[in-house]
């Protein structure tokens, strides 16, 4: 069943057309991974699901078939989490203020319920020790989980992911991706954008090719991978496959 | 040439310790106005690109484009003619407080504009309102930073209450220059109001290090 869809999705910054006629949509516990080279529009896309980017020019996009466009910012962010690149996480506050300060103020949780939340999603992703360091004083693969534990405690139904190991030396990359695993896992229903196509084979239960603000191809990963029908598919695997 | 300054000093410790008084009185009320009124500016400039904003922007560009005399003046011999007379202190602490607060609104607007885009992404994609991103991640962010600008701001604001002297409001340089036409000592005269400058400032600029020096301050807040 139809969980999120995009329809016909249009636009633009300033007269740049950064979006055109974007069309898919996925269920409930999918994985759709995006993928495409830089200035293809795959951050565009996922940032302006959760208007981040500014409005659409045109289309719409749909949760369970309720426009995003008329959802009130408090419904539109507690059911859509987002993890960025830079991780993003607040520099004065410690990993577990991090965690829980949202918690409190968005979803009126009490210190000590955000706490102990904070702790349970630390000690899932191997972080407990970390409770009270500063972002400062972690590794990047390190901030990256703090961030999507931060993210996981508004208990999203819809996570993206906006290139989340692009930022990452190679040794990190590894122990970011296997928490993503493990929620994928879990059944987390997950926009990918993402350049690590051992991840989108294994996990992506729908892979989505996208260049000059279009969609190119979408295919499950066996096919996106064994027999892309594009000639532009082709050509964007043979670079990021044999470099 | 020092021995008479303090010869000076002493002899007149009454009208000096009056004029350090009043200056430092002036300059309290000004700090503490200044620091509320242009930190609030800042954060609507920061903040709004509406009509808010742009009256901000209106304020700050006026009085960093007109000379702080001319501000005094215009409150003390041209608001009267709009009904609103004040005593010269009361001029002083006014002009004070709307001459520093302009600055302090762009040091503010400055720091907050400095904090990285992300963070206020984040704030945001976590639903967090404007009121709960500016309370709870700029301001705390930025507030350390801007510190030692603050601080500039306020040796100025010491500084400053000299031209209240052309209102005739006691303060140091009144102080002074009342004691150089009695005794027609100006240079010591002046001396002397050149240090009670620089003790106020140094002290100043030191206990605000000792401060900063304790650097974990913005970093063990609470949530």
């Amino acid at each position: 069943m139809t969980f999120f869809e995009a329809r016909d999705v249009n636009f633009h910054f300033g007269s740049f057309h950064a979006l055109r006629d974007v069309s898919f949509e996925f269920g409930k516990g999918d994985v759709l991974v995006v993928c495409g080279p830089s200035g293809s529009g795959k951050s565009t896309l996922i940032r302006s699901i959760n208007r981040l980017a500014g409005p659409l020019t045109s289309g719409s996009m749909s949760i369970e078939g309720r426009d995003l466009a008329n959802m009130r910012a408090r419904e539109l962010y507690r059911r859509i989490g987002m993890v960025f690149q830079r991780f993003n996480l607040f520099q004065h506050l410690s990993v577990l203020e991090n965690i829980a300060l949202p918690q409190r103020r968005v979803l009126g949780k009490s210190r000590r319920e955000a706490a102990e939340r904070a702790r349970g999603l630390l000690d899932r992703v191997g972080l407990a020790d970390k409770a009270d360091s500063y972002p400062a004083r972690l590794s990047g693969g390190q901030q990256q989980r703090v961030a999507i534990c931060r993210a996981l405690a508004m208990e999203p139904e819809l996570l993206l992911f906006d290139e989340p190991t692009s930022a990452l030396d190679p040794e990190m990359v590894g122990e970011v991706l296997q928490v993503m695993r493990g929620l994928a896992a879990g059944g987390m229903t997950m926009i990918v954008v993402t350049h690590e196509m051992g991840f989108a084979r294994e996990l992506g239960t729908e892979i989505l090719f996208m260049e000059a603000g279009q969609v190119v191809e979408r295919a499950p990963p066996a096919a996106f991978f064994a027999n892309p029908r594009e000639a532009r598919t082709r050509a964007f695997l043979d670079q990021i496959l044999h470099h | 040439m020092f021995a008479a300054a303090y010869d000076l000093f002493w002899h007149y410790r009454d009208i000096y310790l009056r004029g350090l008084e009043n200056a430092l009185t002036a300059a309290a009320f000004g700090l503490v106005l200044s620091l509320f009124a242009g930190g609030l500016a800042g954060i609507i400039r920061f903040s709004s690109k509406g009509t808010a904003g742009r009256v901000v922007a209106i304020y700050v560009s006026v009085v960093r484009n007109t000379p702080m005399l001319v501000q005094v003046y215009f409150i003390y011999f041209g608001l009267p003619a709009l009904g609103v007379t004040l005593s010269a202190f009361a001029t002083g602490v006014v002009a004070l407080t709307f001459n520093s607060g302009a600055y302090i609104a762009e040091i503010a607007r400055g720091g907050l504009a400095a904090i990285p885009q992300g963070q206020t992404e984040a704030a945001m994609a976590l639903g967090l309102s404007r009121r709960v991103l500016l309370a709870r991640v700029l301001i705390p962010q930025a507030a350390p930073t801007i510190l030692p600008a603050i601080t500039g701001q306020f040796v100025q604001l010491i500084k400053d209450t000299s031209l209240l002297y052309t209102i005739a409001v006691l303060e140091i340089t009144k102080a002074a220059d009342d004691v150089g036409n009695e005794t027609y000592q100006f240079l010591e005269a002046y001396l002397v109001s050149c240090l009670i400058y620089v003790v106020i400032c140094v002290v100043l600029n030191l206990l605000v290090d000792q401060y900063e020096r304790r650097a974990g301050f913005s970093r063990h807040r609470r949530v």
